[in-house]
Parts: C-alpha cells; structure tokens; sequence
C-alpha cells in the first residue's frame, strides 16, 4: 500500500508523493517531479504502491499501465490515453477526466468515487468490483464492458451509454440517469432501488 | 502491511489476504475455499496464522473447514455461538489483538448481524456485511435496522475519513467518500444533526 503520510504542508489534506516530504501541489519542483511521474506512468512497467495524488497529465499515451495500489486522486487528466491498461486497488477519487480513453481496461477493486469523466470511453473494459459512487459522467460510453458489482450510487449519469454491458449486482441506487441508455444489457440483474438489494 | 483481494463465486463475497511478519498472514472472511485463494496465499509466500470473522453468515466461512487442513490457524470471531466445530477465540467488543506484527482493533457493530465485528488494521477498516459502498447492510427487521444505524453513527462515523473500507460485498472505498455519497449514512447524518440542533 501506498505511504500515508501527510502533505507537510499546514492543513493540505493529500498525501505525500511517493518520495517527497509534500504532496505534488505543493512540491517546489512540481514540473520536474511530475515529468517524472508521467515518465514513469507511460514506461508500462508494473508500478505498485505509488502515490502521486494531485497529477496533472495531459496529451499523453498512458496506454498499457499496470498500477497496483496506487494513488492518483485529485488529479487532472486531459486528453489521456489509459487503453488496455491493468488498475487494483487504485485510488482515483476526485479527478476529473476529459476526452480520456479507457478503452479494454482492466479495474478491480479501484475507486473512482466523485470524479469527473467527460467525453471518456471505456468500452470494451472489465471493470469489476470497483467504486464509481458519486461520479459525474457526461457524454461517455461503457458499452461492451463488463461492470460486475461496480457501483454507480448517487451518480450523475449524463449522455452516457451502457450498451450490451453486463450489469449483474452494478447498482445505481440513487443516480440521476438523463439520455442514459442500458440496451441490450441485463439491467434486470442491477439495482435501482434499494428493494432490489434485499 | 500487505492486502491482498480474493472474490468468492460461491457467496459473491470478498476474503481478504493480509500479509504480515515474516511469511504470517491473516485471512479475513473465508467464505470459499478454492484453488484460486490457495495459489493466492501460496505464491505470496504466506502461511495463515489467523482467521478473523466478521459475522458468522455461512458466505463469510465456508471456507474455514478445508483451510484447517492446510493450515495450523487461529480463528477469530465475536461469538461462538456454538455454530462452528472448530474451536473459537472469541473477541470482546473494544479489543485489539497482535497478529503477525500487526495491530488489530476489533469493534462490534451489531445490527447486520449480532455479531458482526469491523476490524481496523492500521488505516483499513473491514468491514463485513455493516456497510458498504454506496448503501449500508441489509437488516431483517426495523429493530436491527434501527441497530444497525445506530452502531454504525457511534462506532464508524467518528473515524477518521481518509480510513479505508473494505467490505465483505462489493467494491472498497473510504470513510469519507461513504459520508458524502452513501445515501443510507446521508440520511443517518441528516437525522443525527436534526437530532443535536
């Protein structure tokens, strides 16, 4: 698991990047350290236990990452490329996302919890037992994927598609669903409402 | 401090593998035992020393009986209930415990169950079947409904947000992701702060 250790900055509430005393916002050297991060994000190598929340990463080919356990919440990504990319126990709550592909990924166990997605694609992705409660999605598209237990509770759901998904125990209790559409998926096996559960 | 994810077919629920001192592991909820959770546990280099329950349901340890004969364990429980054929230490509300180097607190959250247990390992909390992301545990009754409310707004609430949460169902999350968008806790802090003011 990545370092908990607190921002030493007075009142930050991130954790520091995985070896600095501060956060990346807060680092002096906040361009170089991110280069470094993104240098490393984009080898492909099996990266675990990293923490680098506050990342801002933009028009860049994340194509193929494995992260395990890593930290990148709070983070800005624009125009990323995460296809086919391998994400456990990821922690990527509180980011925003804008014209990103996830295209053929692979999540399980990952929280994405209150971020922001808007033109993304994740289709044809398995993403499993992962936590989507709170995000913000607009004008994105999971069709083909499969979304087992994944969570979409209290989810602001806005042009988005889930098309010909599997839906079985995803639940989107508490979501609000406009020009949302579950074709030719088993949104019989999901919960929209909380009888559905018991 | 290691964890290690592991999703039953047979009870749709999560064991997990935490992974200690020196080759120790503790598993935490072994709802089925399969090939999958052996080669887990095994290619880890791990040896279960420790079996914490959440509650006694049977899709949380199932798998306890054929773990017994592969590993010499000690298993945890609030209760014994006199349900199990193996022999229980069982837990006192409050309780921590030393485990593989690691220090474990055991908290009674009753409701879902009355012996459900959460156990917090340094910054992780599990949780069992008492809450999970996005909603709380499903209840039998109003009473244990109201139980359940109750012990989660005392015991789990004052915890630090930034607590992880790994429930026995579903996908993780935090502590404090779970106070801004499970609507369950929503209603239950609502009520709370209508309650003091």
């Amino acid at each position: 698991m990545f370092d908990f250790t607190p921002c030493s900055v007075e009142h930050c509430h991130h954790y520091v990047t995985t070896g600095q005393t501060t956060c990346l916002f807060h680092n002096p050297d906040k361009q170089a350290i991110t280069e470094q991060v993104i240098k490393m994000l984009a080898s492909g190598q099996t990266i675990g236990s990293f923490c680098a929340s506050t990342l801002e990463v933009r028009n860049t080919s994340l194509r193929d990452c494995r992260l395990y356990a890593c930290n990148l919440s709070h983070s800005l990504f624009v125009d990323v490329d995460f296809s086919s990319s391998f994400f456990q126990l990821c922690f990527l709550q509180f980011s925003t996302f804008i014209r990103c592909t996830f295209k053929g990924i692979t999540s399980k166990y990952s929280i994405f919890s209150g971020s922001k997605f808007i033109d993304c694609d994740f289709s044809e992705s398995d993403i499993l037992h992962s936590n989507f409660v709170g995000i913000h999605a607009q004008n994105s598209c999971f069709d083909d994927s499969d979304l087992y237990y994944t969570d979409f509770v209290n989810a602001v759901l806005e042009g988005v598609s889930f098309k010909d998904c599997n839906l079985k125990k995803a639940d989107f209790y508490a979501s609000t669903r406009e020009n949302v559409s579950f074709k030719y998926s088993n949104f019989e096996e999901a919960s929209f409402t909380r009888e559905q559960q018991l | 401090m290691k964890i290690f994810f592991h999703f039953s077919v047979i009870g749709f629920s999560n064991t997990y593998l935490i992974g200690g001192d020196r080759g120790d592991a503790i598993l935490i909820d072994p709802g089925h035992m399969d090939l999958a959770l052996l080669e887990l546990i095994e290619s880890n280099g791990y040896y279960i020393r420790h079996i914490l329950l959440t509650h006694r349901h049977p899709s949380h340890t199932k798998g306890i009986g054929t773990l017994l004969k592969i590993y010499d364990a000690r298993i945890y429980s609030y209760a014994s209930f006199g349900m199990h054929s193996y022999p229980i230490h069982t837990i006192e509300d409050g309780q921590s415990l030393d485990l593989c180097g690691l220090k474990v607190d055991c908290m009674l959250v009753p409701g879902h169950s009355s012996d459900s247990l959460v156990y917090i390992i340094d910054r992780a909390m599990f949780t069992g079947d008492v809450l999970f992301s996005g909603r709380m545990g499903s209840t039998d009754s109003k009473l244990s409904q109201s139980l359940l409310q109750r012990s989660i707004r005392e015991k789990l609430l004052p915890l630090d947000e930034s607590m992880l949460m790994f429930p026995g169902h579903g996908a993780p999350s935090t502590l404090g992701i779970e106070k801004m968008f499970n609507e369950d806790l929503i209603t239950e802090i609502r009520h709370e702060n209508r309650l003091q003011t």
